[in-house]
């Protein structure tokens, strides 16, 4: 009798075990498709900021000559965006991640002179900011990144003290006159962004190869920040997008030191 | 020989080291999605539109399955994802050496920035072996698999493993 019992509780307590054992397995189950649920969800967000609009055109872009007007018309440039494009710039300087390039030129290397020209055809030199730090970027007209940060490095420049810092820009991709003179003109841009063409041209709609100053540069990521010291050496570089915060604190850091 | 090794505290702690590895990866890398993203993508093993649900999912993966191996939830399943999830990552690292890419590890995503190659491989080699352990002999002292279970703590490396033991 007593053994029998005893077989009958063994019995219960084993079939305890094995449902709790099915309980975990397929709670172990739900865990997993929530994963992937949660997975799907986050990958399919388009968390970007919102496309930045036409600016008015500064008056030197409005007065450029009218074939340059009429061909950057016809490549109707227009900037778009992708998911996690435009949501660093407001960041604070401590969002700044890490060069992802680990081949950019290291600061206190001298910066390679360039004299490049505008779409506009004027001659734009490094040495034209021999005591002024310098921010460099180098850009690509179809890149959204790069489309994203233009607002916001207008707004930098236009606080920028004039006599101690300035921004530069760079076409990295080949583009044409009338590409670079497109993205100029749409973001209102008073700061000069110079062709860099390497022999095979580019465009807003075709990517070209980098030129030589953007590869003396070691662009690998567009875009591509170089902070020049008014002496002509970097002092620091970054790739992708920044917080301006950043920015602004590197051109200082570098303006005063 | 002796069965020294015969430790249901040093199984806890093999099994806390295999968590903890796993829990550090895993937060590491949902720090910064779109960072661990883009040193998925410079593998260039994954077709592009798996790169942003694969850079979701793996963070996550982690963390869970290095809670399992906290608590002690299914500890030999769990050991044995880590060792194929570790097996995978070393022949990803493998190929983007052999390639010679010159990518980020994303190991622990943008905590620790190392160029994947032979060091990252070894790393990674020497932190797969407490999964291995627990694969071949499941410390589950202290765990859920114990509790709740009724499943005997199974950790006793020096004697030979208790598949072998059936055989013989």
């Amino acid at each position: 009798m007593g053994k029998a019992r005893r077989e009958r509780e063994r019995r219960e307590h084993e079939e305890a075990r094995r449902r709790r054992a099915i309980a975990i397995w397929i709670a172990t189950g739900v865990v997993a498709v929530a994963l992937a649920a949660t997975a799907g969800i986050l990958s399919n967000r388009t968390d970007s900021a919102p496309v930045p609009s036409a600016a008015d055109p500064t008056s030197a872009d409005a007065q450029a000559p009218p074939e340059l007007v009429a061909a950057a018309k016809a490549l109707d440039f227009r900037p778009h965006t992708e998911p996690g494009v435009g949501l660093m710039e407001d960041k604070p300087a401590s969002a700044a991640r890490e060069a992802s390039n680990p081949d950019l030129l290291a600061p206190g290397t001298q910066a390679p002179p360039f004299s490049l020209r505008t779409p506009e055809g004027d001659t734009v030199s490094l040495a034209d900011y021999r005591g002024k730090a310098v921010l460099l970027e180098l850009f690509a007209t179809w890149c959204p990144h790069c489309q994203a940060e233009a607002p916001h490095l207008e707004r930098l420049s236009d606080q920028l003290d004039p006599a101690k810092a300035a921004i530069v820009a760079i076409d990295g991709s080949s583009a044409d006159a009338a590409s670079v003179y497109a993205f100029h003109r749409y973001f209102g841009l008073t700061y000069p962004a110079l062709l860099d063409p390497s022999g095979t041209p580019g465009s807003f709609t075709q990517p070209g190869p980098a030129g030589p100053v953007s590869r003396s540069y070691r662009l690998g990521v567009f875009p591509t920040f170089y902070v020049i010291g008014p002496d002509g050496t970097v002092r620091w570089a970054g790739d992708g997008e920044q917080p301006t915060a950043k920015l602004r604190q590197e051109l200082q850091r570098a303006a005063n030191a | 020989m002796p069965d020294r090794l015969r430790n249901p505290w040093l199984g806890l702690a093999v099994r806390l080291i295999a968590a903890g590895i796993w829990l550090v990866a895993g937060v590491a890398k949902a720090l910064d999605f779109t960072a661990f993203q883009a040193q998925l993508q410079g593998y260039d093993l994954l077709p592009s539109g798996l790169v942003t649900p694969v850079g979701y999912l793996l963070p996550l993966a982690e963390i869970v399955l290095g809670m399992y191996l906290l608590v002690g939830a299914l500890v030999r399943p769990a050991a044995i994802v880590s060792t194929v999830l570790m097996a995978i990552f070393v022949a990803a690292q493998a190929q983007a050496w052999a390639r010679g890419l010159v990518i980020d590890c994303g190991c622990f995503g943008s905590l620790d920035l190392q160029r994947a190659g032979g060091d990252t491989i070894l790393r990674d080699l020497a932190l797969a072996a407490p999964g291995v352990v627990l694969a071949i002999w499941p410390a589950r002292h202290l765990s859920v698999d114990q509790a709740l279970l009724g499943r005997s703590d199974a950790f006793s490396p020096g004697a030979a493993p208790p598949s072998a033991r059936t055989l013989a």
